[in-house]
């Protein structure tokens, strides 16, 4: 699972859970994957992330040094901050640990890089 | 002399005979000397053959006043009730003895009777309860227009125009609340009929009208049973239900609605001639020869569940009923609360999770090819959306656009190991229960997803769980199956790959050989007889693949290789119903929604996306939806597709 993916889940499908944003990331096994930098790419993305659930997320993962706590302006021409974005959305992988739901604490496991968001029938 | 009444004695020991059969059969009813309004025919009923139209032919060849004429199921004997004895007594001294039905070569043999057997089947010229007919609904000069229409040698095409001629004004005349969707023509020769059938509940709206052109023809109408509420006005005794004949002229629009729609069944008994209640003639009835007759029926597809409750003769209902679990009472009253989910939950597990597990890795093999339209829409993303499919499997139509971030989602863990393995980011979820934040998406595709789900309910969930999702703006692409596999004459390339001829014949060669000497695709060939596979709440019915869907709701076979024990699976799926359909309403509607196009489900998902106006539903399907139904000798068949 990439950091770009954990901006996007959520665990409100479950009853009684309001936003089940963020998710909080307990990483067993890591993985760093090489991705082609695309500028213009990564330019786009931002404007649809979350910036601090990607900070969480950073920082759950050891990554918090990469990113300042706020979205500067006039980012599209920081070329280095986009390199490191580049690397925690796209590069960063979690291979195996969980997600934490922030309401229920419940966990969703992840397996081979496959985060199982299936909920039992009671849960939902 | 000495012949005569030879004759005449043997005229009498044969109507001595018919008379102790009645005695035996119906004490009630006595023998006259003396003539009275009703004559007793010994030797003609329904089980020598003779029918209503042979006696009314026989008796008004020789009197008149006939007021009715009795036939009992099973009875070699009939009774005929005149206005006067007078009457009855001229026809029982011309026929007795003398005359014969048509094709009979004995002549009848007739005695006075007090009264006739209450209410057996006597011809009944009754409307049921909602059922008005409309005479001379079109002039004869459209008549031969609609008529010409269809060109009964070649294929059905140009029937569209017709409904855009009709369909107006059966608007303006309140037959309808809308314009219809569907159209059925069907052609009736002289001696062709339709069974009695109640058209499915669930299937059609409430209103059903049908326009005779070319002949008229007498329509049959029984009760078959429902609420009761109306039963003390209803005729008939409880194990006879009442039947009501109702002659359709040519050009008139005969209407169903309400109780002649949903309790009432119609049909049309095959034969050459109809005894028809006459204004004009002095006998009260007409014997009119059919002639061709083309009917027009306009229904309008029902989207949803009916409503009307009747636990007897409703579909829908029985439905609900079977889909609650045991210990559910009747009383239920919402018929979408949880039982019914957790039973349709059980299903998808059973039916379509656990076997996408087991057949994940042959899944894959057999599924490497995309759909071009579906790729088409992938590569029409501008670069930097967000792409989610939904349902992704092996992540077939992943990683085609490199300028978009695309994510899957599948509940199938083994297939995500697949996509996992090239690349690809994924989850398992439920496309119930996307795990994802509101509006994040610019576009979703869920291709070949939403027909596994066992109700409709669930169905429309699963879209607006999409829509969801989807920023405003966004696109969504969703596929289904479709029920019908051919558009027209032509077969759709799922049913060309099962090649010209047998299928029995070709499901033994297909187990037999070998697997190189099949294309690819043939793949998940699991060429198993249909039957019947039991679990659970439900019994669905096992499809037979590259043949046409037998129903809506069936499981598809799929067969790895090499072969293992047992390890034949099916998988559910549900095939949506292309819409049979009128043109001219189709042009009427917006574009937006393409109400005609698309099955029950995807016309109300988009009625759905529509309603938020935030996405563009590039409504699509596979393989053949539209046809419109035309039948010549096999009527009934079409009915109830």
């Amino acid at each position: 699972m990439k950091l770009i993916t954990h901006n996007m889940l959520t665990s409100k499908g479950m009853k009684n859970v309001k936003e089940g944003f963020p998710l909080k990331i307990q990483a067993e096994e890591m993985r760093n994957v090489d991705i082609d930098y695309d500028r213009d790419f990564i330019t786009r993305m931002i404007p649809k992330l979350d910036w601090k659930a990607l900070v969480f997320a950073a920082q759950c993962v050891g990554h918090k040094e990469d990113l300042p706590d706020t979205l500067p302006d006039g980012y599209e021409n920081d070329n280095e901050l986009l390199k490191r974005l580049h690397h925690v959305l796209l590069e960063v992988e979690v291979i195996s640990g969980c997600l934490e739901c922030p309401e229920t604490q419940r966990k969703f496991p992840i397996s081979n890089g496959i985060p199982n968001m299936l909920l039992n029938e009671d849960e939902v | 002399m000495e012949n005569c009444r030879r004759d005449w004695n043997k005229v009498k020991k044969k109507i001595t005979r018919c008379i102790a059969i009645l005695q035996r059969d119906l004490p009630d009813i006595h023998i006259s000397e003396y003539p009275t309004k009703h004559i007793f025919i010994g030797n003609a009923g329904l089980t020598t053959n003779a029918d209503e139209s042979s006696l009314v032919e026989l008796i008004t060849s020789v009197g008149c006043g006939l007021e009715a004429l009795t036939l009992l199921p099973g009875k070699q004997y009939s009774f005929a009730s005149f206005t006067s004895p007078e009457q009855a007594r001229t026809v029982l001294m011309a026929a007795h003895g003398h005359l014969g039905v048509q094709g009979s070569i004995s002549p009848v043999y007739m005695a006075y009777v007090d009264k006739v057997p209450m209410d057996p089947s006597p011809i009944k010229f009754r409307f049921p309860p909602g059922l008005s007919v409309l005479e001379d609904f079109v002039s004869p000069k459209e008549e031969l227009l609609l008529m010409n229409l269809v060109d009964w040698g070649a294929s059905p095409s140009s029937t569209a125009q017709g409904s855009v001629l009709k369909a107006p004004r059966i608007v303006d005349r309140g037959c309808m609340p809308s314009l219809p969707d569907q159209l059925t023509i069907n052609r009736y020769l002289p001696g062709q009929g339709i069974p009695p059938h109640v058209d499915t509940h669930s299937s059609f709206t409430d209103e059903l009208l049908s326009l005779s052109l070319g002949g008229g023809v007498n329509m049959d109408f029984r009760y078959v049973g429902g609420s009761g509420s109306n039963s003390s006005t209803i005729e008939g005794s409880r194990d006879k239900p009442p039947h009501y004949v109702v002659y359709l002229p040519p050009r008139s629009l005969c209407v169903m609605t309400g109780p002649a729609r949903y309790e009432w069944s119609h049909g049309i008994c095959p034969r050459m001639t109809d005894v028809v209640a006459s204004r004009n003639s002095v006998t009260g009835l007409q014997l009119l020869p059919r002639q061709e007759r083309i009917s027009f029926t306009f229904r309008k597809i029902r989207h949803g569940e009916c409503s009307c409750q009747n636990a007897s003769v409703c579909d829908s209902y029985g439905k609900e009923q079977k889909n609650s679990s045991k210990g559910e009472s009747k009383r239920s009253t919402s018929p979408c609360d949880l039982p019914n989910d957790r039973s349709a939950a059980r299903i998808e597990r059973e039916h379509v999770l656990q076997v996408y597990d087991q057949i994940a890795e042959h899944f894959s093999v057999t599924r490497h090819k995309p759909w071009p339209q579906v790729l088409e829409f992938v590569l029409s993303l501008p670069q930097g959306s967000l792409l989610l499919d939904v349902g992704c499997g092996n992540g077939k139509y992943m990683g085609h656009n490199k300028q978009v971030f695309q994510v899957g989602c599948d509940t199938s863990f083994e297939l995500m190991k697949i996509c996992n393995n090239q690349g690809f980011e994924v989850l398992t979820s439920n496309c119930l229960q996307l795990p994802y934040r509101d509006s994040v998406f610019d576009a979703a595709v869920c291709i070949a997803v939403i027909h596994h789900l066992a109700t409709e309910k669930r169905r429309l969930a699963a879209v607006r769980e999409m829509v969801r999702v989807l920023n405003v703006g966004g696109r969504g692409l969703i596929y289904v199956w479709a029920m019908e596999q051919r558009r027209g004459e032509k077969k759709s390339t799922y049913l060309k790959q099962n090649k010209e001829g047998s299928v029995a014949a070709e499901m033994i060669k297909d187990q037999n050989s070998e697997e190189k000497a099949l294309p690819n695709y043939h793949h998940d060939r699991c060429l198993q007889k249909v039957e019947m596979v039991r679990s659970g709440a439900t019994s669905l019915p096992v499809h037979v693949n590259r043949t046409e869907f037998m129903q809506q709701d069936m499981l598809v076979p799929w067969k790895l290789k090499p072969p293992k024990k047992n390890e034949s699976r099916c998988e559910r799926r549900r095939c949506d119903r292309g819409c049979g359909m009128v043109h001219g309403s189709r042009s009427n509607r917006t574009q937006s929604s393409e109400p005609t196009v698309d099955s029950l489900q995807i016309t109300n998902s988009c009625d759905v996306l529509a309603s938020q106006e935030n996405v563009r539903c590039d409504n699509c399907h596979s393989k053949s939806r539209k046809k419109i139904v035309c039948a010549e000798t096999r009527p009934d068949q079409v009915f109830h597709s």
